[in-house]
């Protein structure tokens, strides 16, 4: 019997027919069934690290070394985006984002997959020949800035 | 002096806001409230709250957006400020360490973060009591007859809602008491008496609670929009449907009642407690409890024991109802206001 390691399976996406390696070693049926690979377009990214494309600005709470407790692994693996929202110029309030600066992305297809949540939230699994640097659109200070770049495009 | 401990345990309650992580939680302590918002972080996820108690009349407000969440912690009146390590929320008791001081401004919310921001849902049954009716208008209106009916919708909501108040063990017990003392002690001299025991029942409502006439289309055919608890507007349409499809007998209840304390002398009292015999309280409480209930008000005993078991202030309540329901129902049996279908 020919046994074969987890993590060949789980680094491996076959979606569109294209073999889809991700970064992490994720878990079982992670990315979700109803993730995409579609390019994400305008998304954004709270920045704590500097410069803006450095890379830790762009890892998973598991990669940045937060406990995770109960919280699902998938999930935790993930990186946050966000597309421009009410909830988000509202988290922009609070003292954990409020002196953060945003970065807006616009992702290709085959660059990772990821999964629309609530609120404008988007859990995205980074592909491993996925370079964020290369992404970044604009690096912003407030959503008001954002909003009107986005209102004059 | 008792010394202020540095150290609280608390449970948590409910992620009030949630973006990425949870960013604003509600946190308790048997009766008393904490609000947490989380603190700034160097390392790209949220490491400690700062944490802030709330006193139960100001939370109402933050949830009815009378005050933002800035204000719980900056300005709101006996407030006590923690900090909280976020892997707290993995045990069963958070651990609170006080803050002493003025809080960093980098550390404290934005101002205009508002509680329709939030995610999560906490009060939801309390903070919105009240909805909205339609009633259909035609026919001629002045100004004043939106303001009479607005007026008679307003104090029977207000007297049923007393009654359902009381009757609720889930009441705030401060809130019976006031309600209890709008009925008590009251000398019904006629005129203003009663206006102000109406009004003394409204000012016991919580300002959300309370009816209002929300919107006045005016036009043949136009609408006017009430605000008030849903419960209370069926209350209130069944009744007014009873007292139009009832009015010759009701009235003539009125009327019985009206006329025995007329004859008696009990109407016009100066103020002066009168005295009656058991014949006369009989008299008066068949009558008043003839005209509560042909107007579907089967509330008499809560009323005498309100009215502290005066048969007189009971029965001059219930014509005050009456007169009320008799002005509202106007409007409906002349064909100027309906229940929108």
């Amino acid at each position: 019997m020919i046994s074969i390691p987890i993590y060949h399976i789980t680094l491996i996406s076959f979606k569109q027919g294209v073999k889809l390696e991700f970064k992490e070693n994720l878990p079982e049926q992670c990315p979700p069934a109803d993730a995409s690979e579609a390019a994400l377009e305008s998304v954004c990214r709270f920045l704590f690290f500097s410069p803006p494309d450095a890379i830790e600005n762009y890892a998973s709470h598991i990669e940045l070394g937060k406990p995770t407790g109960s919280a699902p692994e998938c999930k935790a693996r993930s990186c946050s985006l966000f597309k421009m929202s009410n909830a988000a110029k509202q988290a922009k309030k609070i003292g954990i984002f409020k002196n953060r600066k945003i970065a807006v992305l616009n992702i290709p297809e085959g660059c990772g997959a990821h999964s629309n949540g609530k609120n404008g939230h988007i859990d995205f699994w980074q592909a491993r020949n996925f370079s964020p640097s290369t992404a970044i659109v604009n690096v912003y200070d407030s959503t008001d800035d954002i909003e009107d770049d986005t209102s004059d495009a | 002096m008792r010394k202020k401990t540095d150290k609280i345990k608390v449970n948590f309650e409910v992620v009030l806001f949630e973006f990425i992580e949870p960013l604003v939680l509600m946190l308790k302590k048997k009766n008393s409230y904490f609000v947490a918002s989380a603190m700034p972080a160097d390392n790209g996820f949220v490491e400690k709250y700062i944490v802030v108690s709330v006193l139960p009349e100001t939370l109402k407000k933050y949830m009815h957006e009378e005050c933002d969440l800035r204000f719980l912690f900056k300005y709101a009146r006996n407030r006590r400020l923690f900090t909280m390590l976020a892997s707290e929320l993995e045990n069963e008791e958070c651990t609170l360490i006080a803050q002493n001081g003025e809080p960093e401004e980098d550390w404290l919310p934005d101002p205009q973060f508002f509680s329709s921001s939030h995610t999560g849902a906490y009060f939801q049954s309390n903070t919105s009591p009240v909805t909205t009716e339609v009633l259909k208008i035609a026919g001629n209106w002045e100004l004043e007859d939106f303001g009479l009916l607005s007026r008679k919708f307003r104090d029977l909501h207000a007297f049923m809602d007393s009654l359902l108040t009381l009757d609720d063990p889930n009441a705030p017990s401060g809130l019976k008491k006031k309600i209890q003392d709008a009925y008590t002690g009251k000398s019904f001299i006629g005129g203003f008496s009663y206006v102000n025991f109406f009004t003394d029942l409204v000012a016991v409502q919580p300002r959300d609670e309370r009816f209002d006439l929300n919107k006045i289309y005016y036009a043949s055919p136009g609408e006017i929009e009430l605000t008030g608890k849903p419960d209370l507007f069926e209350n209130i349409q069944e009744k007014i449907t009873n007292f139009v499809s009832k009015e010759s007998e009701i009235r003539e209840n009125y009327n019985n009642l009206h006329k025995y304390m007329s004859t008696e002398k009990l109407l016009d009292t100066q103020g002066v407690q009168l005295f009656i015999n058991e014949n006369m309280r009989e008299k008066i409480q068949f009558f008043t409890v003839s005209l509560l209930e042909s107007m579907g008000v089967n509330s008499f005993k809560q009323i005498h024991d309100l009215s502290d078991k005066s048969a007189i202030n009971t029965a001059k309540i219930a014509l005050a109802i009456y007169r009320r329901l008799r002005s509202a129902s106007e409007y409906f049996a002349q064909g100027r206001v309906a229940y929108a279908e």
